[in-house]
């Protein structure tokens, strides 16, 4: 049984704009789905749907269920019922480090939401910290951090309470592209390690095709999912031997296609 | 120019303006103008060092400072917490909201009296006007301090699993912090505004009395000596303020750019 269950999800927002239409989306446990669409086509809105923090003011129409909870019909105390009991990591497209804690304390929050810091858990996220290449700043505030930095402090911040469903919004997108390969080759051993549920939103084609065991294609706004794509490479990945391949190639120019058409489109409306 | 030389030169220039003011001030009292209207430094000096000296002094300082300061603390705290409570209950919020701003526009001066009536000549009403003040800059601040919340960081305290009591301690109070303060820094000088206001309407004690009681024998230069003190009370007051919110929100960038 899926995870998470997404069905005819329309979401509308207050101020009239209509974000998502009819989405359908199946995520089975173990799933790494890359959603990839054009910007302003609904992905964040979905993501934050999945989340369950859903704008009051937006009309919603469907059904999302997540490890057996509706996420819309069911009590908010079902839905809190997910962050304890499953777990769920999420990297934020926006910066959201709290300005008044350090770095450290930023990383640790989840543990101490969660009653966590036991020194294991606290090792895990020095651990962390070091394999995003943080380690030395531990004590630095966030407006002390480049941009690039604190991305990777949310990442590591998502990872620390090891969730078994990881929601990452653009998570690389401040990053060089060698950092970005780097951290994408950890990232992939992170979940192939520790069996995680992932959703990875990217505009990124051969970021969403490296990480990915799917890659879910998003129309234009209104987004609808237009097509999934199955990427059968073993993981964890190397990305550097993958994008040589002549796979990653054919794979690469089906989606860029089904991508483009959406671009080309996105321009009219 | 180095920052130890500016230090210098500011702190020189500081020194030379007020020797300068008071100088004149001195040379023009008796010579142009009446020290009955003006006073006279040198006459205000030996009046300070007289009520410095006296036994009233220590009972007048005590007196207004306890009441600044108990105004304060009381209407900081029961302006925050009022403010947290109110933000919880949007629709009361929204129906209560301008029978707050209509009573927040009272002048206190105005009810003063009312309050001396009330709660009597003693210490009581003084707090009580001083804190009618305070209350409400603080109340206003953190409103504005929880409306302006991040709303994301709000959301990814709630997908972190933070209880309603977790989101208030992580983040709702270290964000309107920051307001907080900026509403006691100013609530300092209005503490005092407030204190001094109440001894003016009923009391037998503090500062303000005591000038109250000087001008009633014209003496200019006794009631400039309580200005001047009243002065160094509400500067020092401010003074120590900031020392705090400097430690407390050390996390804060530096201002790095200057408009001149
Ligand atoms: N709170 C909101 N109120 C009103 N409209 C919103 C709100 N949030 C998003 N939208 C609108 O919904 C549409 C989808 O936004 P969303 O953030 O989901 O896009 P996205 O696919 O994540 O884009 P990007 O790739 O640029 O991040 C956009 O047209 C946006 O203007
Ligand atoms: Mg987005």
């Amino acid at each position: 049984m899926a995870i998470i269950s997404v069905r005819s999800l329309s979401v509308v927002y207050g101020n009239g704009v209509k974000a998502l239409d009819s989405v359908d989306l199946d995520i089975e446990e173990g799933d790494v789905v890359s959603l990839i669409g054009p910007s302003g086509c609904g992905k964040t809105t979905l993501a934050n749907m999945i989340l369950g923090v859903i704008p009051p003011e937006a009309s919603v129409s469907g059904s999302i269920v997540v490890s057996g909870i509706d996420i819309i019909k069911d009590r908010k105390s079902l839905v809190e019922k997910i962050y304890r009991d499953v777990g769920v990591g999420y990297v934020s497209q926006v910066d959201t480090l709290l300005p008044w804690r350090t770095l450290m304390d930023n990383v640790i929050l989840p543990l101490q939401i969660r009653g966590m810091t036991d020194p294991e858990h606290m090792d895990r996220a020095k651990y962390l910290l070091g394999l995003v290449g943080l380690q030395g700043f531990e004590n630095a505030y966030p407006h002390q951090l480049s941009g690039g930095m604190r991305q990777r402090a949310q990442l590591v911040r998502a990872l620390v309470t090891d969730p078994k469903i990881l929601v990452m919004d653009e998570p690389f997108g401040a990053l060089d592209a060698l950092t970005r390969v780097a951290l994408q080759e950890h990232l992939t051993r992170i979940i192939a390690e520790t069996r995680k549920t992932v959703i990875f939103i990217t505009h990124d084609l051969d970021e969403a095709i490296t990480i990915g065991t799917k890659v879910a294609v998003m129309s234009k706004r209104p987004g609808r999912i237009k097509m999934i794509k199955k990427i059968d490479f073993p993981y964890p990945r190397d990305p550097f031997k993958l994008r040589s391949s002549r796979e990653f190639e054919d794979i690469r120019s089906e989606l860029w296609s089904s991508l483009a058409s959406e671009v080309i489109a996105g321009e009219q409306g | 120019m180095s920052r130890a030389r500016e230090a210098l030169v500011v702190n020189g220039l500081r020194i030379l303006i007020i020797a300068v003011l008071v100088a004149l001030w001195e040379y023009s009292a008796d010579r142009y103008i009446s020290s009955l209207i003006i006073g006279k430094p040198s006459l205000i000096a030996v009046k300070l060092y007289e009520y410095i000296l006296s036994d009233l002094f220590r009972e007048d300082l005590i007196f207004t400072m306890q009441s600044t300061i108990l105004g304060l603390f009381l209407g900081i705290f029961g302006g925050v917490a009022f403010g947290i409570i109110f933000s919880h209950f949007r629709l009361f919020a929204k129906s209560v909201e301008p029978i707050i701003l209509a009573i927040n526009a009272l002048p206190r001066p105005a009810i003063a009296p009312i309050l001396v009536i009330w709660f009597g000549f003693g210490l009581l009403s003084k707090v009580m006007v001083a804190f009618s003040i305070v209350f409400f800059i603080a109340f206003f601040n953190t409103l504005n301090g929880i409306r302006s919340i991040n709303p994301e960081l709000l959301k990814i305290a709630r997908v972190m699993g933070a209880s309603r009591v977790q989101i208030m301690r992580y983040i709702v109070i270290p964000s309107i912090l920051s307001w907080v303060f900026a509403a006691f820094k100013a609530s300092t000088s209005f503490a005092l505004i407030g204190a001094v206001i109440g001894e003016f309407v009923g009391s037998t004690r503090g500062l303000g009395y005591r000038m109250l009681i000087l001008s009633g024998y014209f003496d200019t230069s006794g009631v400039f000596a309580i200005l001047i003190l009243l002065m160094i009370l509400g500067y020092s007051l401010i003074k120590i303020s900031e020392r705090v919110e400097n430690i407390i929100l050390k996390w804060r960038p530096p201002a790095t750019t200057s408009l001149f």
